[in-house]
């Protein structure tokens, strides 16, 4: 019989393996870990877990992490407000921030359509979308366009799908991120499925003259 | 392509087995329950990453296990000019695969690497048996030789499994309808591509093989073969594909919602072997039967090269049993010596009679010897 491990190691093992993609056997050494290292390491590492759950939440607005009610984008003056991109996840801003290029504000899923996974439209911050698109039209900035920036994958697409068909009847404009060449790449190395979606997703430069 | 050097260690009856090969015919002989298909089987095993005979790893693991830690195939391989070196290492929890040293993280994407055609006495399931097996093997070819039919492939197959868990949901979740269609327009996109690559693929290879049947049967009789797809009048390309698909998908919405399963696209599509036009797999002969089955694995070595630009390797299990001696000795000095070739047989004279081989090896309760 193995010999049963301390009840607090138990704990902190059973807490660890609830955490995505960290099995049973990752959880037990990250705890060993946490139990041989130096004592302030643990404090650390707790009080930071404390500190995100009491000082962030995530914004009440749009979804993206949040100091206060609303995050800095939503508070920004600067940000078109008529302009939405919707993403997945929060992380999913973050890089689309890093771009710098988008100036519009953003309203972040939670997640994607995955009848597999049992994720339904409910489970998503869609209701949420059609409201703040709905409320917007009485104000002096009502939204005029939304960009679908979900991932170029299966669940991404079904989902940007799905979306589009409810903010177009709406009578808005919805586009999708476009696919295609990574920048500085060149055309002779890009691979056939690459050059295919970057092909279908092209734009006209100029739009010819009426 | 090219397997100059292999090295075998710990698969099944063999223990250990390490041999240099060039182009040309490679005979292994030896009587029944030796070791000769086993090593067939470790060498395509390289190609897709799962073995041709089973679906468990741990049947492939020797019984006998002192000492036993892993088993190890291990190749070098010239490809386009290129030497690549293939190791593959599993044993009964893990299994990896790295090529030139890098870990490969997914199996799905060793295929195409190393190129090859296998024959085996099974293959006369192609013919005879469910149509499964012959979408496998059209997705074992394609997925070789195209990489966007690999990527459709994939989303395919999740896009369907999405759709067959939303129609499951219905009971629970009437108002299905605009979910649904996110779903079919996924299901319409990739296998519409699937669809226009199968039928371009079956086509070319219904035009070569009917030259090689000609060529291995030697009478008047004609083979060729015929796509079936699903929706049963797809047609024209990937673009006017999907709107018939579209079509197909919303009119037997309400039936798949009854049966909770997707009743239309290209995983039930299907191909007919016709021999003078009769369809081989009622009519024909078993000696017909392998014959179309030959053919179509010589077409689709011809396809291969033609689009990978280098001939493949070519993997003949137990051939000299399954044809007569015409049949036989026409097929094998078809046989072009640039491809280099493995042959099993239970006597050495049953190839050697009829065309000269490179290499000749023993194989004996899993010992392989070369002989002179
Ligand atoms: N996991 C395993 N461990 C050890 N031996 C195994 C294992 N799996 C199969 N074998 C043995 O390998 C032998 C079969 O080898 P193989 O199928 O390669 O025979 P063969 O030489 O092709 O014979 P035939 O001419 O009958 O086709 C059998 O004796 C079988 O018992
Ligand atoms: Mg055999
Ligand atoms: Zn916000």
């Amino acid at each position: 019989m193995a010999e049963k491990l301390p009840d607090p190691l138990e704990r902190l093992i059973h807490e660890l393996s609830r955490l995505p993609t960290i099995g049973k056997k990752s959880a037990q050494r990250l705890a060993f870990h946490l139990l041989k290292a130096p004592d302030q390491r643990a404090r650390e590492l707790a009080s930071a877990l404390v500190d995100v759950r009491e000082r962030l939440r995530f914004c009440r607005q749009c979804g993206f992490i949040a100091e206060g009610d609303l995050c800095s984008i939503c508070t920004d003056e600067r940000r078109d407000s008529t302009l939405f991109s919707v993403v997945e996840e929060p992380f999913d801003v973050l890089a689309l921030e890093r771009g710098g290029a988008f100036k519009g504000l953003y309203h972040v899923l939670m997640g994607r359509l995955s009848p597999l996974q049992g994720i339904t439209p409910d489970d998503l911050q869609i209701a949420s979308l059609l409201a703040r698109i709905d409320a917007s039209k009485t104000t002096e900035s009502p939204v005029r366009e939304v960009i679908l920036a979900t991932n170029p994958n299966v669940d991404g697409d079904a989902t940007a799908l799905y979306l589009s068909r409810l903010i177009t009847s709406r009578g808005i404009s919805c586009t999708r991120l476009g696919l295609g060449l990574a920048v500085g790449s060149s055309l002779e190395f890009a691979d056939e499925l690459t050059l295919r979606q970057a092909l279908d997703s092209r734009r006209a430069l100029e739009k010819p003259m009426p | 392509m090219l397997i100059k050097e292999l090295q075998v260690i710990n698969f099944r009856n063999l223990k250990y087995m390490k041999a240099a090969f060039d182009t040309g015919i490679h005979v292994i002989h030896g009587g029944n329950a030796q070791g000769k298909t086993n090593l067939l089987e470790a060498i395509h095993l390289l190609v897709t990453g799962r073995s041709f005979r089973t679906t468990m790893d741990r049947e492939m693991v020797p019984w006998t296990r002192e000492n036993y830690e892993a088993t190890l195939i291990r190749a070098q391989v010239e490809k386009g000019g290129f030497e690549e070196r293939f190791l593959l290492s599993f044993n009964s929890s893990e299994k990896h695969v790295y090529v030139n040293g890098n870990p490969i993280p997914r199996l799905g994407d060793l295929l195409g690497r190393i190129n090859a055609v296998l024959f085996t006495p099974s293959d006369l399931q192609l013919v005879r048996g469910a149509p499964g097996l012959r979408r496998r093997f059209l997705d074992v070819e394609l997925s070789q030789i195209s990489r966007p039919y690999l990527h459709h492939l994939q989303r395919y197959d999740l896009a369907l499994r999405q759709r067959n868990a939303l129609l499951k949901q219905h009971q629970r979740r009437p108002a299905l309808g605009d979910e649904l269609v996110a779903w079919d327009e996924q299901i319409a996109v990739h296998g519409s591509e699937l669809i226009a690559t199968r039928a371009e693929m079956i086509e070319h290879l219904s035009t070569i093989a009917s030259g090689m049947y000609g060529e291995i049967a030697t009478g008047t009789e004609k083979l060729t073969l015929e796509y079936k797809p699903n929706p049963s009048r797809a047609s024209g390309d990937a673009t006017a594909i999907a709107s018939q698909m579209r079509a197909a998908l919303a009119a037997s919405r309400n039936d798949d919602i009854r049966r909770g399963a997707t009743s239309t696209g290209p995983h039930r599509d299907d191909f007919d072997f016709l021999i003078d036009g009769r369809a081989a797999r009622d009519y024909g002969s078993q000696g017909q039967q392998r014959s179309c089955v030959l053919a179509m694995k010589m077409a689709e070595l011809t396809l291969m090269e033609s689009s990978t630009g280098e001939p493949p390797i070519l993997l003949l299990d137990d051939l000299m049993s399954e044809l007569d001696e015409s049949r036989k000795r026409a097929f094998l000095q078809s046989l072009d010596s640039r491809i280099q070739t493995f042959i099993t047989a239970t006597e050495r004279d049953l190839v050697t009679s009829l065309v000269s081989p490179r290499s000749v090896w023993r194989m004996e309760d899993g010992h392989l010897t070369e002989e002179s």
